[in-house]
């Protein structure tokens, strides 16, 4: 086996790992984080604890993209090659340095503006991802195999699935803040674990959808529609 | 449906709750030996670590039996066929002693079934050891010297694995300890450093077998 090719597929089963491995503790530590009978120091620090650990899958999601494209690349099933692909990896770079700027810049004014920014390039990747997907099943298979295409629209909506969690979770999380900012009254612990029960639909959205995946990567079925 | 795919892809799940997981549980180490931390937050973040500690633990046993089905599938395994149900049975019961180690730890009794588990842990890691490095020399019981490599690769993993439960073993007496006292000491303190920096090198090098063992399953090289 060519080497790159070797480190490209091992690097997206590593991925892999960790996006799915990773959220374990950030999942289980929200309730931790969303329980009224722990004091506020310690759902603080737990907060931090799971922000830090999330942000192993929040970099798989970015790099698993050009990584995934150029192994689909290598077989000739993408459609995204060359100078394109060349192109991919450096967006995927920046947007990963995005991602963890925002993780590190807690208090910078200009964070509102790049969250939106980053917020915009989710709702064009997932738009691109699930319509090309689309496009390649039913109209012209731009994608050399129906599996890569389904796998396509599957990470799209893995995309779509952070999105829901960003939008569903965000009264929730504005709510844990004024909790810390205010203090804990029953209103404000149930609006936040409202919002939170919410994201978590997303993020069991994302772990079938990541697993389904890996599953028809693994099997790579031969299909038409 | 291929079989072998259902096979691969548990073996990559099993894959993603250990080495995946375990990156939680190494997070939260550095906060458990915070000392500027209340022990309310240290303890909860232990509990935390606690819970996605268990991933690791299960799937360390399970990795085996769904390997040798994937070896089956691939005609590389000595054992076959219905001989692979007795390694599942194996499992499941080393696996169901685990959960019940785990409900008598810190007891006297828990102490002596967790020799017991080293003991077992022992005996495998040196059929493993001798089957891989048998099949190097004469070519069998494995059929392909990657899936033998493998082999003895898992051999290392479970050898750190004994070395985090050896460095490890006074953890719930020095964590009981924490939650006991009104206030932390110093002494307690460099007990639960030296523990957590102790521990390391096992876990990092337990990793690094995780993660070779994978790029030889992926790239099934032949030599």
């Amino acid at each position: 086996m060519d080497f790159w090719y070797s480190l490209l597929v091992f690097s997206h089963v590593l991925l892999f790992v960790y996006w799915l491995g990773g959220d374990l503790g950030v999942f289980y530590g929200s309730f931790t984080r969303n329980n009224p009978k722990v004091d506020l120091k310690t759902r603080a620090t737990i907060a931090k604890v799971c922000a830090d650990i999330d942000m192993a899958p929040r970099t798989t999601l970015v790099l698993i993209a050009p990584i995934g494209f150029s192994i689909a690349a290598y077989h000739g099933w993408s459609p995204i090659t060359g100078s394109w692909l060349v192109l991919l990896w450096i967006f995927s770079a920046a947007w990963l340095f995005l991602v963890w700027w925002q993780h590190l810049a807690h208090n910078s004014p200009k964070k509102a503006f790049w969250t939106r920014i980053d917020l915009y390039i989710r709702w064009v990747a997932m738009a691109s991802l699930v319509l090309s997907a689309l496009y390649s099943l039913f109209v012209m298979p731009i994608y050399g195999q129906s599996w890569l295409a389904l796998k396509v629209l599957i990470y799209g909506g893995c995309i779509a699935c952070g999105i829901g969690i960003r939008i569903a979770g965000k009264p929730g999380f504005m709510m844990f803040q004024e909790i810390l900012r205010e203090g804990s009254t029953p209103e404000r612990e149930k609006a936040m674990n409202d919002g939170a029960r919410n994201a978590r639909r997303f993020v069991k959205g994302i772990w079938v959808l990541v697993a389904l995946a890996a599953f028809i990567g693994i099997w790579k079925p031969d299909f038409t529609l | 449906m291929e079989w072998q795919a259902v096979w691969i892809f548990l073996h990559v799940m099993l894959l993603v709750y250990w080495l995946g997981a375990d990156i939680g549980v190494f997070y939260c180490s550095f906060h458990i030996r915070r000392a500027d931390y209340s022990k309310e937050t240290r303890l909860a973040v232990l509990k935390i670590s606690g819970f996605i500690n268990q991933f690791p633990l299960a799937v360390g046993i399970f990795i085996l039996p769904v390997g040798l089905q994937l070896a089956d599938g691939l005609g590389l395994s000595p054992i076959r066929d219905e001989w692979l149900l007795i390694p599942w049975v194996l499992a499941v019961a080393w696996f169901l002693f685990n959960l019940h180690v785990a409900k008598k730890r810190g007891s006297p009794a828990g102490q002596r079934l967790a020799r017991i588990d080293i003991g077992i842990r022992v005996a495998l890691i040196l059929v493993l050891v001798v089957s891989a490095i048998w099949t190097f020399v004469a070519g069998e019981p494995w059929g392909a010297n990657w899936i033998a490599l493998k082999v003895l690769i898992f051999a290392y993993v479970l050898t750190c694995g004994i070395g985090i439960r050896v460095t490890y073993r006074n953890a719930g007496a020095v964590f009981g300890k924490l939650a006991a006292l009104p206030a932390t000491t110093p002494e307690l303190e460099a007990e639960i450093t030296r523990l957590t920096k102790a521990v390391k090198p096992w876990v990092l090098t337990l990793w690094a077998g995780l993660v070779v063992m994978a790029a030889v399953g992926i790239t099934q090289p032949s030599f």
